[in-house]
C-alpha cells in the first residue's frame, strides 16, 4: 500500500502539440495534473511512472487537464492506469459534475454507450473438459453473431419490441428466454437504467439496433473462455461463485450501432447548446450541455434506453452461450451450474451518491473506459455481496489474463467508487498489424494455449497481445492505490472474436 | 480531383483528404471512407438515390455527410461508389447529392471493417491556395 507521509516529487511531461505539463508526484501509483488556466478542478492519473510514460506519445494527459474545465466538475479529473487517448474524455477517464450547475457530455461516455463486462461462472472443472475446448470455442462461434454488421442472433425486432427493449433492458431478454429472472440482481442498475425513453431514440438508431440484439460486434469486443487459475481472496471468491480450476466465459460487448448512432445524434444537439448555454471548452468532442437543460435530458434518456439496449444484447449473448454449452457438453444445468457473476458497464453517465468535503450529494459520474467498484455494505450491490463489495471484471488481452476485483472503500473516498476497465492499448492497429505481417497469430496463440475463432485474420493481428498493456502492470497499480483487491486471475483459453 | 490518405492513430485511424474544390473534398472523403471499409461489392448493378443533409458549421457538414455514408453503407448495404449533381452550399451548410451506389441483399461480409464513427477529434477543413485540405479521425 502506498506509504503514508511520502514526498511528493515533480514530473516534466511532454505532450504532444502542447505545452510541457507537470505532473505532482502525490505517492507512488497517484500523480496530480495541478489545476491552472482556466481548469476548475486538478486532474488526477493513477498509474505508476512506467505506465504513465506510455502516454507520452499520446495526448490523454492534455485530454485529462481538457476534463477539468467542464462546469459543474467536482474534487477531480480522473483517470485509471489503463489510461489512453480518447474522444474528449480519455479512455480511461472518469469525471463527476453536481446536476445543479454541471453538464453532460457524451464524449465522456463514448460511442459504445454501455459497452461492458459479463463473467459467467460454470462448475464445469477445465481438466476434466480440456480436450473438448476447441470444439466449445467452435459451437460458440457458430452460435452468437459476431464481426462487422453482425446481425441475426434473434429476429429482427418489432416496433413494440424495439420500446420494450430500450426502457427495460435486460428484463426484455429474460422475457424472451434468456437467462433467468435472478441474473437481474447481479446486473449493474439491475439491467435497466432509469428514465430511457426510446422516443428520445432517433429512428436511424432504432434502425441500426434492430437487427443486432444478441450479437458480439467486432473490434475488442470479444467472448471468452477461461480458467479460473488463482484465487487471492478464497471468501470472496467464493460468493462470486469462482472456484479455482473451473471454467468461466466472459462477454465484451456493448450497444452496437445503436449507441454509435445515438452518441452522434448528440453531439450534434450539444454543440448549438452550447452556443445557446455559452459554455466554453478546449475540444469539441467534450460538446455537453447543463444537466438540468432540455438537452441534457434528452441525452439522458436516450443514453439510457441505448444502455438497456447493451444489457440486454449481453442478456442475450448469456442465454445463447448458455444453451451451446448444455448442447455441446450433452450435460444438465444443474451439472453446468451455470451463473452469472456480474455484468458491469464501463462506458456511462449515472447518477450516483458521494461523499463531497464530508457531505452526501447527488453527483453525474460519467465514466468512459473505468468501472463502478463499490466497496462491501453498498445498497447498490446484490445481496449476496453485501459482505464483500462489487465484483471489478477486467479483461486483459486475448492471450495473457483477466482479473476480478472487487471494490473498497477507499475507491468510494477518491475515485467515485471507480476502477480501471482493461488492458489499454500502447499500439495502434496499424502498428499491430505490421507487428503481425507473416506471423500466423492463429497458431501462436494455440501454442499459449487459446483456441482463437475470429471472422477474420484481421482483426486477430489487430488485437494481438502485444498491442496492449501489460494488464498485470495495470491491476497491480490500482490495486497497490488501495482502489480495488484482487479476488482471482483468470486464463484463456478460448477466444470468439469478431 | 480529389485524393486522400490514412495515418495511424492510436486505436483508430485517421484520413487526410485533399481536392481542388469543397464538394470534390466531401466526395473524396466519402470514397475514402468506404475504401477503409473495403471493397466494392461484387454485384454490377449500380443504384442511385438523393440524400440531403444539414448542419451548422462546415466540421458538422462533413461528419454528417459521412455519418450518412456509413449509415448507408452498415444499415442499407449501399457502397458509395460516386456523387454525382453534388450541390455543397456553404452559406446554408446543406449537401444534395445524387449517390451512385452499389447495393446488396445478403449479410455483410466479414471482410468489411467496421467503423462505429466519424468523430470531431482533431477534425479540420482548410482552404491552401486553390485547392481544399480535411482531415478527420474515425473511431473503429
Amino acid at each position: 500500500m502506498v506509504p503514508a507521509g511520502a514526498p511528493r516529487s515533480f514530473w516534466i511531461f511532454d505532450v504532444p502539440g502542447g505545452c510541457p505539463m507537470e505532473l505532482t508526484k502525490i505517492h507512488q501509483y497517484l500523480w496530480e495534473i495541478p489545476r491552472t488556466g482556466n481548469m476548475l478542478v486538478p486532474g488526477r492519473v493513477y498509474a505508476t511512472p512506467e505506465l504513465l510514460a506510455d502516454s507520452k506519445s499520446d495526448e490523454s494527459l492534455a485530454q485529462v487537464r481538457n476534463v477539468a474545465h467542464l462546469p459543474g466538475i467536482v474534487k477531480y479529473s480522473l483517470a485509471m492506469p489503463d489510461i489512453h487517448w480518447g474522444y474528449g474524455f480519455p479512455i480511461g477517464g472518469v469525471a463527476a459534475m453536481r446536476p445543479s450547475d454541471g453538464v453532460i457530455s457524451p464524449g465522456g461516455v463514448s460511442y459504445d454507450i454501455n459497452c461492458g463486462v459479463r463473467l459467467l461462472a460454470t462448475q464445469i472443472v477445465y481438466d476434466e473438459i480440456k480436450a473438448h475446448i476447441p470444439r466449445i470455442v467452435t459451437r460458440l462461434f457458430q452460435s452468437i453473431p459476431a464481426g462487422v454488421g453482425s446481425s441475426g442472433a434473434i429476429p429482427r425486432l418489432s416496433r413494440a419490441d424495439q420500446k420494450r427493449i430500450l426502457e427495460k433492458g435486460a428484463r426484455w431478454a429474460i422475457e424472451q428466454g434468456y437467462g433467468s429472472p435472478e441474473d437481474i440482481e447481479y446486473t449493474e442498475e439491475g439491467g435497466c437504467l432509469e428514465g430511457a425513453e426510446a422516443e428520445e431514440v432517433s429512428e436511424k438508431a432504432k434502425e441500426r439496433g434492430s437487427t443486432q440484439a444478441g450479437t458480439l460486434g467486432s473490434g475488442n469486443h470479444f467472448l471468452e473462455v477461461d480458467v479460473v487459475e488463482e484465487v487471492y481472496l478464497p471468501d470472496v471468491a467464493a460468493a462470486y461463485g469462482l472456484e479455482s480450476g473451473t471454467l468461466a466465459f466472459s462477454i465484451h460487448s456493448g450497444s452496437r450501432g445503436l449507441g454509435y448512432q445515438v452518441c452522434d445524434d448528440f453531439l450534434s444537439v450539444m454543440g448549438k447548446a452550447m452556443r445557446r448555454y455559452g459554455i466554453q471548452i478546449p475540444d469539441r468532442q467534450l460538446a455537453c450541455a447543463p444537466i438540468e437543460s432540455p438537452e441534457g435530458r434528452r441525452y439522458l434518456a436516450a443514453m439510457a434506453a441505448a444502455a438497456n439496449f447493451a444489457w440486454a444484447n449481453r442478456q442475450v449473448m448469456m442465454g445463447l452461450v448458455q444453451r451451446t454449452l448444455l448442447e455441446a457438453l450433452n450435460i444438465s444445468p444443474r451439472e453446468l451450474g451455470f451463473r452469472l457473476v456480474y455484468d458491469v458497464c464501463h462506458n456511462i453517465a449515472k447518477f450516483e451518491r458521494h461523499l463531497v468535503d464530508g457531505k452526501a450529494e447527488t453527483l453525474c459520474v460519467h465514466r468512459k473506459g473505468a468501472t463502478r467498484a463499490f466497496p462491501p455494505g453498498s445498497d447498490q450491490i446484490p445481496a449476496a455481496y453485501q459482505n464483500w463489495g462489487q465484483p471489478v471484471l477486467i479483461p486483459g488481452d486475448m492471450g495473457t489474463a483477466s482479473y476480478v476485483l472487487v471494490g473498497t472503500a477507499q475507491a468510494m473516498e477518491e475515485t467515485f467508487g471507480t476502477s480501471c476497465h482493461g488492458a489499454g492499448r500502447v499500439q495502434s492497429r496499424t502498428q499491430a498489424l505490421k507487428m503481425g505481417a507473416g506471423r500466423d497469430l492463429f497458431e501462436e496463440m494455440s501454442q499459449r494455449g487459446v483456441k482463437v475463432m475470429a471472422t477474420g485474420r484481421r482483426t486477430v493481428a489487430e488485437e494481438m497481445p502485444e498491442a496492449y498493456k501489460n494488464i498485470h502492470s495495470v491491476v497491480d497499480a490500482i490495486v497497490m492505490a488501495g482502489i480495488s483487491r484482487k479476488v482471482a486471475r483468470l486464463r484463456p483459453v478460448g477466444v470468439v472474436k469478431g | 480531383m480529389g485524393d486522400f490518405r490514412f495515418f495511424d492513430h492510436i486505436a483508430d485511424v485517421g484520413m487526410e483528404i485533399t481536392a481542388d474544390s469543397a464538394a470534390d473534398l466531401f466526395i473524396t472523403a466519402g470514397k475514402g471512407l468506404m475504401e477503409w471499409i473495403g471493397s466494392p461489392p461484387s454485384t454490377r448493378a449500380v443504384h442511385k438515390s438523393t440524400v440531403n443533409v444539414a448542419a451548422d458549421d462546415m466540421d458538422s457538414l462533413l461528419v454528417a455527410w459521412l455519418q450518412e455514408l456509413l449509415y448507408r453503407f452498415y444499415h442499407l448495404h449501399s457502397y458509395l461508389m460516386d456523387a454525382s449533381a453534388f450541390d455543397l452550399d456553404m452559406d446554408h451548410l446543406t449537401v444534395k447529392a445524387v449517390l451512385q451506389e452499389k447495393i446488396w441483399e445478403e449479410s455483410l461480409s466479414h471482410n468489411y471493417r467496421e467503423v462505429k464513427a466519424v468523430t470531431y477529434h482533431q477534425l479540420k477543413i482548410e482552404r491552401y491556395g486553390p485547392r481544399w485540405r480535411a482531415s478527420v479521425i474515425l473511431d473503429i
